[in-house]
């Protein structure tokens, strides 16, 4: 699994542009890779429905593709992906007139504060590499602790469910905070985790 | 001291068991007494939980990218996408299969089929591919054979190989070298040939217009597969090129080796026409010519160096040159101009 640095669309943004305007498929392949996910869940945030978010982020894609001779982007892929996303979304919620959906920090963006949007795609990518960092743990790890995250299963559902003792899941549960403690220093010292964490509070 | 250290470890070990613990049940008055006590005690461990706390409530968050199945989503995408059909890999026996379902018109397709089905060993679901792409791969066979694959080609062989048979298909170019096995002819299909050998090495050339065999070292028969009375034999040094569409063999008596330098690493030239030596450079390296028109270049070149650096290369022959002519690379270019 990639890592957050291991793999810098910015740096490359020209040399990718160009192989996009030529309609390249592999080009348009790496790209949807490299953003689909982090995109449809950064989109999820305003419309809070995962299957829209899926169809604004495919159509984003793919209108991509269908105006490539007209592409004119000057600053990085990533924030015009960013910010198309955005805009797509805010045009989808005003034709939906749902703004009740809105959550709060969305409401915010929504005011065309610059900071925040910039720090929801941040907290974005943070919760992006914390998912790929967990999908990467070990398995019967990995299993064992998404039964709890994602689930919501306590410790004593899970013994129950994998026919294993109640000590086990706290071993593999404290191994994976281990890894992940580990693989997420790097952005806690970046000061953005403290920032987002206070965001819960 | 060693005391010191096992409790220090036992302690560490407690902590990440008991935040754990802690993490997991519900909270209760006495693990919050000892949640307290670890905070307390020590800066360090305080920070360590506060990190480990953090990871914790995160990751209830994001579960929505467990929901997006990123390739499944590609290929939808990619349909609306109207691109060029690229090359599809296809097993073998669904492309059998798929064959038979179209009428065919050429014979070469009809017999090759034909010879497919009828050699059990080859239709055999347990195909196996292996491709290169843009590096050249080494191939190790089970009957001792290596097939180095270059740029973009692929050989499919199954699971028998080497017991029943020595049959493979070879898509794009590759290097044979292949162990001596009287009992089972080593055979390479491509789409309307075949190159049967025995204990050789040689380099198999296909593409849609033309299959170019050159053999290295033993002998080589090369035919059609509707016909095969048709036949190249091929010695050392020879290469044979059947042309697709007329189905007609060439002959070329003195084989080239530099259209096997991918494989080689090595140029060899042996009073080679300095002009020739340039296009074979210029089409290795994919260099255009840059040279003036009214430039006379009268030279022939003898020569073996490596392929590893165009610098060198042209160094090379820039020193053996005699008149005022000199070749300069550059990142696009092969320029040949007086000094």
């Amino acid at each position: 699994m990639r890592d957050f640095n291991s793999y810098d669309l910015n740096a490359d943004s020209k040399f990718l542009i160009n192989r996009l305007k030529k309609g390249e498929e592999a080009a348009y392949e790496l790209l949807f890779k490299e953003y689909y996910q982090l995109l449809t869940v950064f989109a999820n945030k305003y419309l809070n429905d995962i299957e829209n978010a899926k169809e604004i982020i495919q159509d984003l894609f793919v209108h991509l593709y269908e105006k490539r001779d007209h592409l004119d982007i000057n600053s990085s892929l990533k924030s015009y992906l960013f910010r198309s996303t955005h805009n797509r979304c805010i045009n989808y919620i005003n034709a939906q007139k749902i703004r009740n959906k809105y959550a709060d920090h969305v409401k915010q963006i929504d005011t065309g504060k610059e900071n925040s949007l910039e720090n929801e795609v941040n907290k974005t990518e943070l919760e992006h590499a914390l998912y790929k960092a967990i999908d990467d743990l070990p398995p019967k790890c990995q299993i064992i602790f998404k039964m709890n995250r994602f689930e919501g299963l306590s410790n004593s559902e899970i013994a129950d469910k994998l026919s294993l003792s109640k000590r086990t899941i706290e071993t593999q549960i404290s191994k994976a905070l281990k890894i992940l403690r580990v693989k997420m220093k790097p952005y806690m010292a970046l000061g953005v985790l403290i920032l987002t964490f206070m965001q819960y509070v | 001291m060693n005391c010191h250290r096992i409790r220090e470890m036992n302690r560490k070990k407690t902590n990440t068991r008991t935040i754990a613990r802690f993490l997991l049940e519900k909270q209760d008055k006495e693990e919050k007494v000892m949640k307290d006590k670890i905070i307390l005690n020590d800066e360090k461990s305080r920070k360590e939980f506060d990190a480990y706390l953090q990871v914790w409530e995160r990751s209830a968050n994001v579960k929505d990218f467990e929901k997006v199945d990123v390739n499944e989503d590609w290929a939808k995408v990619r349909t609306r996408m109207s691109f060029l059909p690229r090359k599809q890999r296809i097993p073998l026996r669904s492309y059998a299969l798929r064959i038979a379902a179209i009428l065919i018109l050429a014979f070469g397709l009809t017999y090759f089929l034909l010879q497919l089905l009828n050699k059990s060993t080859i239709y055999n679901p347990d195909y196996y591919e292996i491709a290169s792409a843009s590096e050249i791969v080494d191939v190790d066979l089970p009957d001792g054979s290596i097939v180095s694959l270059n740029k973009n080609a692929k050989i499919f062989r199954n699971s028998d190989f080497g017991k029943t048979n020595r049959d493979v298909i070879l898509e794009g170019e590759a290097f044979f070298k292949v162990t001596k096995n009287k009992d089972l002819p080593f055979r390479i299909h491509s789409m309307n040939s075949t190159v049967e050998v025995l204990g050789t090495s040689f380099n198999v050339k296909t593409d849609t217009n033309s299959i170019i065999v050159s053999v290295m070292t033993g002998k080589v028969a090369f035919y059609l597969n509707e016909d095969n009375s048709k036949r190249l034999e091929l010695n050392p040094d020879n290469a044979g090129k059947l042309n697709i569409s007329t189905k007609e063999f060439e002959i070329e008596q003195t084989f080239d080796p530099n259209s096997i330098a991918w494989y080689t690493k090595e140029f060899v030239f042996r009073n080679k026409p300095l002009e020739e030596v340039c296009n074979v450079i210029a089409k290795y390296y994919q260099l255009d010519i840059i040279k003036d028109d009214d430039l006379k270049i009268n030279e022939s070149i003898t020569i073996t160096c490596s392929t590893q650096s165009v610098q060198d290369v042209l160094s090379n022959i820039n020193l053996s040159l005699t008149g005022d002519v000199e070749l300069i690379a550059t990142k696009n270019n092969l320029i040949i101009r007086r000094q």
